[in-house]
């Protein structure tokens, strides 16, 4: 008997010499570091195109943008990992021609006339009409040179009108004016401007009554050309360019606004349109809505705790392709216009024994959200 | 609170008693394996005058008598008599085990086991144990170091603990407290925070493991915890005591009794207050604990005997499990919980539990004549109380004070319901309730049909209805809740206490018979048994179903199981013994698998019972100074409840029960205890288990009425390991005399084969083990010095758990893949300490 006495006592011995029993198990997982991801939008400011040695605040093109922004990101969020997010805009510069050299012409009987089409009525009602007489009157122009064009136009009824037609990279391109209307309609007893200044302050107030009937976009560029009174009975016309912000309309500095996507992949930063999205309760709403005929018993499980169950083998596990199935209901209620392509990020809530969060991956294709691993 | 007044107050007028001492009376009482028994009672034959034991088995009495005859006795133990004449020592009187006292205590006696008797392996704790090594642990931790048990602290909320025997959870151990069944009557589980108190006032705890002794018909696969409140004290007296320990831990309490009177009264009261906050962050803890005995002796051949007891409680929880990298990253490490949060920079308990369950009974035992004896238990118990946890938007309460592992924002839900105003609240706090009321009856007849061979039959009478709804409690500063639930009033404005979600009764009736023949002779000890049982069950939804509705109450659907048992015991010398039983039974399904979608039209009437098949052989070694035993077992659990439902072709819903979701528990247990002398003693025990699940299911078909194939259902689970238990267990402990009246003790326990806990019905492709738990040890010790303050012995413990801070998982959960990285996890507690003293008087 005393012998079992010592094997015991031995054999305690052995096990407490383990004392540590977590080692291993703490030193493998501590060696995994946890990853910091983020989320953030921002503008470029001055010293984030000095950081990237961009003196004159604006990328020469969006291609341009996503090749450099990743080392701003890089440099900006040191820590930030895999899964994080950055909604970038910044500046490109995008520079519109206006005129080097003006000619003015007003359309004559003559010129109708000279023309079978035109000849009845003496007026144009094909714009085609007017860039043949532009190549007929001017067969070899100089690049940018505008011709401040008087003629008459029928469309329903005949108006005269004062457009310019600027000649750039080997093509005639249409630029707006006024007519005399407009600009008495703007407060001007002739049909000119007296100064660059009024022209910069009643063109954006008058455009944005002009085009208010027109399907016009946050960033359409319109060339608008005016002329002004330079003194001593000479007129001249000159080119310049309107951007429109979705609401009003300003004279363009040559600047357009992009905005990228930029996503880390685990090394690098890259364009990347994933959005983040919480599941909310109203989301849970619309799957069991759509699912609890399909899924009586998932449905009416989340719906009690607002946790997805994801022990297999549950009678109410939610299997991937389920949560796949419901969260189509919930994106194309929430972005119904997505574009294919669109990707997505889902945090919900689950229950796996612990309540917890997770993380799904979805992309638009084919017109439905599919997993994207 | 207001019945405790009344009880003190009863105690104050009956405590009367005056003794004029003359002759002293001195010894020590010890047990077969000379271990000091304190508490055992020393009576002089004729009168009620006593005396019980001290903590060291001594015991000290005066009489007016000069001289005459006293009787020792204790729980389980054979009554010795001894004559005096004048002041005497009676030096050391080792008493032995014995089935005849058991009588002592009126009903619990039937399913106390006799040492070299009743032939089931059994551990018992004594009173003293408990006080000397529990602490602030859990109650059941106590068992921590006996065979066959797997005792973890779960979440480390107050009361939280729970207790695996034999790799069986606490669906399948029976827990018996002064025995009466204390199983939950709908699902089997055992709630210990229901009992929290009950440490105090256990006079011993005892383990039966397998089949066990038990003689109620109560089905219980893994074995059977036997709790004996302490109950009549022989000496008027009492003691008061208090502690102390980590995290705020405190505890002041009181126990009086009257002594048994001249007039055959007997009343013992003991109450006790514990507060703390927990070792795990955002437990926070209040309980109280309150426990009253009355007997009266009527006449030579009654008895009768009241007792109360109830621990109510409140508790924060860690209800659920982290990964363990949570863990690694947390600024709390291992005390980390997910489940509290701050308002206004108080703790918010997210997560919690609070619970009264009070047990009353009354019990009488009478001595019908010379041989036959019947002892019956009238009880009534009632619970009320139930979990908190979060309602509404369940993305708020992840929303935290910084990173994931700080406590929930509080605040920010309570600034969004506020915002919401009249459409009410985003997110609030409810709790799920189980309030309950149970009646019951035991009763057991004993004769004697000759000398050698006794007859005992029991009734088992129980009735039962719990109540589960949900409740608001705390709407977190919004209007209102919106509920939808409850089809008498679809859409209610729920404040502070109104029902939520769902409102239902289970009503459970049971009705059991047990019939035992006994045999004893010099050396051979048998029983063969028989029990039936008859399980009810019926649901009344209020929720659900209109109040016209006759769908809102079920029939009722009755389920019968049975035990057969039989068992020897051979002494083959006074050293050596052997003994064997075996048995099978069948036990009723419970009340979630007949009413598996929780409504009153998909019931599962045929759902199948779960068939049990156990064997063991046991050796017994009692030598001089060395005891052990050893014993094997093997338990066959088959047919584990499976079901699965289906819909039929004309839209209504069946249920296919199937069959064979067998596992097999095998496994040898080892103990002893070693006590070469008065002030040293050595115990230990090795048990090892090998349990698993013992076949797969494969390619069974689920036919609707139509024997359409609606399911194929596969079950890959042989040779998977069972798991939530660790299945080899060691312990070993020294206790030491260091000084006089000076004990030290150290405890080690070894745990290995640990998996985490997995559904087996969820395997239904091959996968791998599920993750197993690195093995661990954990150390404790306890130190306890006893000392006089003028006349009242004092008694100083400090206790320390897990001296060496180990970092082990006591608790895990099974995540995909069964890796380090998914699996969800409790970790053990690392250091704390208690210390504790006591004054009797």
């Amino acid at each position: 008997m005393k012998k079992l006495i010592y094997l015991f006592m031995a054999s305690m011995l052995v096990f407490t010499t383990a004392c540590d029993p977590m080692e291993d198990i703490h030193d493998a997982l501590d060696a995994q570091e946890s990853v910091i991801s983020g989320e953030v939008e921002f503008a470029m400011s001055d010293d984030d195109y000095d950081f990237l040695d961009l003196g004159y605040g604006t990328f020469n093109s969006e291609e341009d943008a996503k090749a450099m922004i990743p080392d701003l990101l890089a440099d900006k969020y040191p820590v930030w990992g895999e899964g994080s997010l950055a909604n970038v805009s910044f500046q490109i510069y995008a520079p519109k021609r206006d005129e080097r050299s003006l000619e003015i012409y007003t359309v004559s009987t003559a010129d109708y006339d000279s023309y079978d089409d035109t000849s009845r009525y003496n007026n144009f009602d094909d714009m085609d009409q007017v860039y043949r007489l532009l190549d007929d009157l001017y067969p070899s122009p100089a690049d940018r040179l505008l011709v401040s064009l008087t003629y008459k136009f029928y469309s329903g009824s005949v108006s005269t009108l004062n457009d310019g037609f600027l000649f750039v990279n080997g093509e005639w391109n249409f630029v707006q004016g006024f007519t005399s209307d407009e600009y008495e309609a703007m407060g001007e007893g002739y049909p000119n401007f007296s100064s660059e200044d009024e022209a910069d302050a009643k063109i954006p107030v008058f455009l944005k009554d002009k085009f208010k009937y027109s399907d016009k976009s946050a960033g359409d560029i319109e060339a608008i050309m005016y002329k002004l009174y330079v003194g001593g009975g000479v007129t001249e016309s000159y080119v310049k360019y309107f951007i429109f912000d979705g609401a009003n309309w300003s004279a363009y500095n040559n600047e357009v606004t992009g905005t990228v996507k930029f996503g880390h992949d685990g090394n690098v930063w890259v364009p990347d349109n994933t959005i983040k999205y919480t599941l909310t309760g109203a989301d849970i709403t619309t799957m069991t809505d759509a699912l609890g005929a399909t899924y009586p018993g998932p449905t009416s499980n989340v719906a009690a705790y607002g946790s997805f169950d994801r022990r297999e083998g549950s009678s109410n596990y939610w299997s991937d392709d389920m949560l796949v199935e419901g969260f189509n209901f919930v994106l194309d209620n929430l972005n119904p216009s997505a574009q294919e392509g669109q990707k997505y990020v889902i945090t919900y809530i689950v229950y796996t024994g612990a309540t917890g969060n997770e993380d799904m991956k979805l992309i638009k294709s084919g017109g439905s959200w599919i997993l994207n691993n | 609170m207001r019945n405790f007044k009344n009880w003190l107050v009863v105690v104050m007028l009956i405590s009367t008693s005056v003794i004029f001492a003359q002759t002293k009376l001195t010894g020590k009482v010890v047990d077969e394996t000379n271990q000091p028994l304190p508490g055992a009672t020393v009576v002089l034959q004729g009168t009620q005058a006593g005396a019980s034991t001290d903590f060291d088995g001594n015991f000290t009495f005066e009489t007016s008598s000069t001289n005459g005859t006293i009787l020792v006795s204790f729980v389980g133990y054979e009554t010795k008599s001894f004559t005096f004449n004048g002041n005497k020592n009676f030096g050391t009187i080792a008493l032995k085990p014995s089935a005849e006292s058991l009588d002592e205590i009126v009903i619990t006696a039937t399913s106390f086991a006799v040492d070299r008797k009743t032939p089931v392996a059994v551990s018992t704790v004594k009173a003293d144990v408990i006080e000397n090594k529990l602490g602030s642990q859990e109650f059941p931790e106590i068992l921590k170091s006996t065979p066959g048990v797997y005792a973890t602290k779960s979440g480390g909320g107050f009361g939280d603990g729970r207790l695996n025997l034999r790799g069986f959870n606490s669906e399948n151990v029976a827990v018996l407290i002064n025995g009466v069944p204390v199983n939950d009557m709908e699902n089997g589980r055992v709630y210990w925070s229901n009992w929290a108190g009950l440490s105090d006032v256990t006079s011993a705890m005892q383990v039966q493991r397998g089949l066990g002794a038990i003689k109620v018909a109560v089905p219980a696969i893994g074995g059977t915890v036997n709790i004996l409140s302490k109950t009549t004290d022989i000496e008027k007296g009492g003691s008061i005591n208090t502690s102390v320990g980590n995290d705020g831990y405190q505890k002041y309490g009181a126990t009086v009794s009257t002594g048994l009177l001249d007039n055959g009264f007997a009343a013992t009261v003991s109450a006790s207050k514990t507060k703390g906050d927990g070792y795990i962050d955002g437990t926070q803890f209040e309980g109280y604990n309150y426990f009253v005995n009355i007997s009266k002796q009527l006449g030579d051949d009654h008895k009768l005997s009241l007792t109360s007891f109830g621990a109510p409680q409140r508790h924060g929880q860690r209800q659920n499990q982290s990964l363990i990298s949570r863990y690694r990253d947390a600024e709390s490490g291992i005390k980390f919980n997910p489940d509290w949060g701050l308002r206004d920079g108080n703790v918010v308990n997210v997560e919690d539990n609070f619970y009264h369950k009070s047990q009353t009974s009354l019990n009488h035992y009478w001595t019908i004549n010379e041989k036959s004896d019947l002892s019956t238990a009238l009880y009534a118990s009632w619970g009320s109380g139930g979990g908190g946890g979060t309602a509404g938007d369940a993305s708020l309460f992840q929303q935290r004070i910084g990173g994931d592992d700080q406590p929930i924002d509080i605040d920010n839900i309570v600034d969004i319901n506020r915002a919401n105003g009249s459409l009410g609240a985003a997110a609030y706090l409810r709790a799920s309730r189980n309030d309950h009321s149970w009646f019951g009856m035991l009763s057991t007849y004993k004769t004697e049909l000759n000398d050698n061979l006794s007859f005992v039959a029991g009734l088992d009478l129980r009735t039962y209805v719990g109540e589960h709804f949900r409740e608001v409690t705390d709407l977190l500063g919004a209007d209102y809740a919106l509920g939808t639930s409850d089809v008498n009033n679809p859409n209610k404005a729920l404040q502070v206490g109104d029902k939520m979600s769902y409102n239902n009764d289970g009503e459970v009736g049971w009705q059991g018979l047990f019939a035992q023949l006994e045999y004893d002779n010099e050396d051979i000890a048998g029983f063969v048994s028989a029990a039936y049982s008859n399980t009810s069950y019926r649901r009344v939804d209020y929720f659900q179903y209109l109040d016209s509705d006759p769908l809102r109450e079920t029939d009722k659907y009755n389920f019968a199981g049975y035990m057969i048992k039989g068992g020897a015991n051979y002494n083959l010398s006074d050293q050596h013994n052997v003994f064997a039983n075996i048995g099978y039974f069948e036990k009723a399904p419970g009340f979630d698998a007949v009413f598996p979608n929780f409504n009153n039209e998909e019931i599962n009437d045929q759902a199948e019972n779960q068939k049990i098949f156990s064997a063991e052989l046991g050796y017994g070694f009692r030598g001089e100074s060395f005891a052990a035993n050893v014993n094997i077992y093997r338990t066959e659990w088959k047919d584990r409840t499976l079901s699965r439902s289906f819909q039929n072709p004309d839209g209504t819903l069946g249920f296919a029960n199937l069959q064979g979701v067998n596992a097999l528990h095998q496994g040898i247990e080892v103990d002893f205890t070693y006590r070469p002398n008065d002030k040293f003693s050595a115990y230990g025990m090795l048990s090892i288990g090998d349990w698993a699940w013992s076949n797969n299911i494969e390619n069974v078909n689920i036919l609707d009425e139509d024997q359409n194939v609606v399911q194929t259902v596969n079950l890959v689970i042989d040779g998977l390991k069972v798991s939530d238990a660790a299945q080899t267990t060691a312990a070993l402990g020294f206790d030491y005399e260091v000084l006089d009246k000076t004990n030290f003790t150290v405890d080690f326990n070894y745990f290995a084969d640990l998996f985490a806990s997995y559904d087996p019905v969820s395997r239904s492709t091959a996968g791998p083990q599920a993750w197993e738990a690195p093995d661990y040890t954990t150390f404790d010790m306890s130190i306890r010095h006893s000392f006089k303050i003028g006349d009242l012995d004092t008694t100083l413990i400090g206790r320390m758990n897990n001296v060496f801070d180990t970092q082990y998982i006591a608790d895990a959960r099974d995540g995909a893949g069964s890796i380090d990285e998914t699996v969800l996890v409790w970790y053990g507690f690392g250091r704390t300490f208690n210390i504790s003293a006591r004054i009797n008087f």
